[in-house]
């Protein structure tokens, strides 16, 4: 039980994304970029704000749409108070 | 198979959140299943049945996980729902023949009027094999308690969905069986 709190404490990580940025380089909206990958524009706003993590295929869609990489558009970055 | 988020085309996310809110209903519901418990045993009724289907509804909880979760190398999974829905579905069939047996009208259409309960009667009859008709033959279901009648019929059901279930078993081996010694 220790172990794996260790282990979960060892890989808090958080998922950042740039995706408002990216799409305003783009000059889409979030209507547009929302029908381009197939969802509601709410889920857009929530990726954005960070309140929901997209799926492997919405990643790739939304990056495809982007013309990027998906790491490029979501990065992972530790929690604060992490050792390492 | 097409869902009601399919119908509804939901993306992703509303996916997710339907599924937060079905868990949260069925916590509801879970609440308010024992809330009926305690009110019927404070009435003082035996609320056999309510009790009895926490376990199965446990049971079917735990069944569905592994089945969707596809953890196949956990082989008892789909023989424990088969015959624990099998069990329900044969309650359910003997409950619907015994409401059609007893009704004096016809209701919704569904249930006909006498003298056209024969059809009922002889559904009841069939679906109450073995221990029920077994009781009824000899008389011993007139004083049982309310609970034992429940814990009986269940088990009745529960006789009929393992006799299923060890038949289609048996099929199925032989069916694999002529397979692999082939033509």
């Amino acid at each position: 039980m220790r172990k794996r709190r260790e282990l979960a404490q060892r890989n808090s990580v958080a998922l950042v994304n740039h995706l408002k940025q990216h799409r305003a380089r783009m000059d889409l909206t979030q209507e547009e970029l929302a029908e381009r990958v197939g969802v509601r524009r709410q889920t857009i706003l929530a990726i954005e704000k960070g309140h929901y993590v997209p799926s492997t295929l919405l990643a790739l869609l939304l990056a495809a749409e982007l013309e990027m990489n998906v790491d490029e558009l979501f990065e992972l970055t530790r929690e604060e108070g992490d050792p390492q | 198979m097409r869902t009601e988020m399919d119908v509804l085309h939901m993306d992703e996310r509303q996916r997710h959140h339907w599924l937060e809110a079905n868990r949260a209903t069925l916590m509801v519901v879970g609440v308010v299943w024992l809330l009926m418990i305690a009110f019927e045993l404070t009435e003082g009724r035996s609320a056999g049945f309510l009790i009895a289907m926490v376990p199965i509804f446990a049971a079917l909880r735990l069944g569905f996980y592994y089945y969707y979760a596809r953890d196949r190398d956990i082989r008892w999974v789909q023989p424990v729902l088969f015959v624990v829905l099998f069990t329900i579905g044969h309650w359910l069939a003997t409950t619907i023949a015994w409401v059609g047996e007893l009704s004096t009208g016809s209701w919704l259409w569904f249930v006909p009027p006498a003298p056209s309960h024969g059809i009922w009667a002889a559904a009841a009859q069939t679906l109450e094999f073995p221990i029920i008709a077994l009781l009824t033959d000899k008389g011993a279901d007139a004083n049982l308690p309310r609970w034992l009648e429940d814990v009986i019929m269940l088990l009745n059901s529960f006789i009929w969905a393992g006799t299923a279930f060890l038949v289609l078993r048996a099929a199925r081996r032989a069916r694999s069986r002529r397979r692999t010694e082939g033509p």
